[in-house]
């Protein structure tokens, strides 16, 4: 296992930058995930590591080495891809032994790996037979098995989950991390699913448009989010963002929206949090605020104590999830979505109040977008 | 019942386009043979004879009886299979490279078009340099003088229906081989010629037709050692004479090769080779 060390990568193709200023150290053993929309880098990312696309600029270390002009089969990484890529004409043992023999190990030994690695797997029963007649889920553990058994530096999975379909992916999920828990690989994971970065990762780089846009924990980019992408990238359903302005005089936060009552909206400093006092300078002007769905609050009848952070709205839409309900309520031209137990229902039409909770709010700028409360 | 009708009238009507073509494509073989078994007088009389009543073995003895025809048949055999097999190796081998990004995209497709060229004009137009070169390196009528020239024909065809078999194959495959730690030929040999292989057979029956029936160079390279079986053919036409039933009964005989050819390759035409590999 190994430690993965990028300095200043970048990758160009043609007149079209994929990849800026790329820094990371994946620690031995560490499972990073790389997160972001399609043609966010991700990608190009895992070939330079793997050697797939030699990088314009930059170096890239593997244990130490560097590795910018190893080629990819000497860099002694597993790559596991999206579709799989099985070879269709050999079988489930060849496909898992194929590595192993092109290095030339001995015979026995390939036999014997690949026995536990199948087993490991749960696969050893289809050893003998073809890509074509295994199901989406076996070709995807194959996959992981050729992977597995020359027991690399380091692994890199691209979208290893994303043909299978809703239900097994979850399963799968929750078997990987499993895995690599016991394989204690070093792992660089490529996803477009948030829900993969968040639950199997130590660590996630989320990416937008060929630069890092945050790296943390996955609850660090969740709950901390460094900008207006990071903050709408994760999170299902998405954050709210409004264009709003703010007063601070020292005493209460004033918070005025589009469509909203004028002074609706008044936090007191006793109830604000310390990341919210503690740049309570910027917090003048124009921003845009941010709240996560399941932060706000929907209140047929007001609660008491809730006067200076509420404001009237109607209920659009009902989305019944089953776990919870989404509401989509009306907030002047506004729209907001809210999540509400399942046991609290609501109709479209309703009147009531949408209740804000200072302490999880988050104001970003309104021309770089960086939070302003970080 | 104007629905069934209209579409009982429509399966008519395509029926009658099946029956066309298949008469387009299957009379001239019905022609071939059946007048390979005619006595001469059967095969000029006006009208043609469609449906002959009356047929004999003649033409065939006759063209057994011609000297050496067995020589001439093994060179067709020789110079056919040798053509097929080195076309189809240095062609794929030539369509891998063409397949990969090793070449900018620029270079490739003036490459590819270059390869073309060689096709577009004429066969004729070169038959003359060919002569002289073929003489000057002493290869006059021998195998190899055909062999060459028949390769040379055939590779652009070749790379050019290869390179679509080879493009047609997953790139993830190629990739996951690279990781695998697979040197290129490694790649081109264990995974992407097992893959094309039904590719590589389609292309292999065509090479092979086209050597075997090819006549122009034959002629024009060959005298008598390494004559090939469309040369002893055209020998049935001069000024004095032209014995249909002779050349129909060869020619007969000449397709018999070319099926077991396809036939022997047929089974690699297995479609649907790639599938389970990857799941787009």
């Amino acid at each position: 296992m190994a430690e993965i060390r990028y300095s200043q990568v970048g990758k160009r193709f043609g007149s079209v930058q994929a990849l800026e200023e790329f820094n990371l150290v994946i620690e031995d053993r560490e499972f990073v995930t790389l997160v972001g929309p399609s043609g966010c880098g991700k990608s190009t990312t895992l070939n330079l590591t793997a050697g797939l696309e030699d990088p314009s600029q930059g170096e890239i270390h593997i244990d130490g080495q560097l590795v910018n002009d190893v080629p990819p089969g000497k860099r002694d990484l597993a790559m596991v891809f999206q579709s799989y890529a099985l070879y269709p004409h050999k079988s489930v043992r060849d496909n898992i032994g194929f590595g192993l023999k092109v290095r030339k190990v001995p015979k026995t030994e390939i036999e014997t790996r690949v026995q536990e690695t199948a087993r490991a797997l749960d696969i050893a029963h289809l050893l003998d037979r073809k890509p074509r007649q295994l199901s989406g889920g076996q070709r995807q553990r194959v996959a992981l098995g050729r992977a597995m058994v020359r027991s690399p530096k380091a692994f890199l999975l691209d979208e290893p989950l994303s043909n299978l379909d809703a239900k097994l992916r979850v399963q799968m999920r929750a078997e990987l991390k499993l895995l690599f828990e016991r394989v204690q690989g070093t792992v660089l994971y490529v996803t477009h699913d948030q829900a993969e970065a968040m639950t199997l990762s130590h660590r996630v780089v989320v990416m937008n448009q060929g630069r890092v846009q945050q790296v943390g924990t996955p609850l660090e980019v969740y709950n901390q989010p460094r900008n207006l992408f990071v903050a709408g990238f994760l999170g299902s359903p998405t954050m709210n963002f409004i264009d709003c302005q703010l007063e601070f005089d020292g005493e209460t936060l004033k918070m005025r929206g589009e469509g909203m009552p004028s002074d609706a909206l008044a936090f007191r400093s006793a109830a604000l949090p310390e990341r919210l006092l503690a740049h309570k300078d910027s917090l003048r002007g124009e921003v845009i605020a941010g709240v996560r769905p399941e932060d706000l609050e929907f209140q047929p009848h007001p609660a008491a104590g809730t006067e200076t952070r509420r404001v009237p709205c109607q209920v659009a839409v009902v989305e019944p999830m089953g776990s919870m309900n989404i509401l989509v309520v009306a907030l002047g031209g506004q729209h907001w979505t809210v999540t509400t137990g399942p046991d609290q229902m609501s109709q479209p039409g309703e009147e009531g109040w949408l209740v804000f909770n200072p302490a999880k709010m988050h104001f970003f700028d309104r021309a770089d977008h960086h939070n302003l409360t970080l | 019942m104007i629905r069934v009708r209209r579409r009982r009238l429509s399966a008519a009507g395509l029926y009658l386009v099946a029956l066309v073509i298949l008469v387009a494509v299957t009379f001239p073989a019905y022609w071939l043979v059946t007048t390979s078994f005619k006595y001469e007088v059967d095969t000029i009389v006006s009208p043609p004879i469609i449906l002959p009543l009356r047929g004999t073995l003649r033409n065939y003895v006759d063209v057994f009886r011609v000297d050496e025809i067995s020589r001439f048949f093994l060179n067709s055999a020789v110079i056919a299979l040798t053509s097929t097999g080195l076309g189809v190796l240095l062609g794929s081998m030539a369509a891998y490279a063409l397949s990969k990004h090793y070449l900018s995209f620029r270079i490739r497709q003036v490459v590819m078009i270059w390869i073309l060229v060689v096709r577009i004009f004429p066969p004729i137009t070169t038959a003359i340099p060919y002569f002289v070169i073929i003489r000057g390196l002493n290869l006059s009528d021998t195998h190899i003088a055909l062999i060459i020239t028949h390769t040379a024909f055939t590779l652009p065809f070749v790379i050019w229906l290869m390179l679509g078999f080879f493009q047609d194959l997953p790139d993830a495959i190629d990739r996951a081989a690279i990781m695998d730690g697979c040197s290129l030929w490694q790649r081109f040999r264990q995974i992407t010629l097992p893959l094309a292989l039904p590719g590589m057979a389609v292309t292999a029956i065509f090479t092979f037709i086209f050597s075997w029936n090819e006549f122009l160079y034959a002629s024009m390279l060959t005298s008598r050692t390494a004559k090939t079986l469309p040369v002893v053919i055209s020998g049935y036409m001069s000024d004095k004479f032209l014995r249909w039933g002779e050349m129909s009964a060869l020619a007969t005989l000449m397709i018999i090769p070319v099926m077991l050819f396809a036939g022997l390759t047929q089974r690699y035409l297995v479609r649907g080779l790639t599938f389970g590999a990857v799941k787009e």
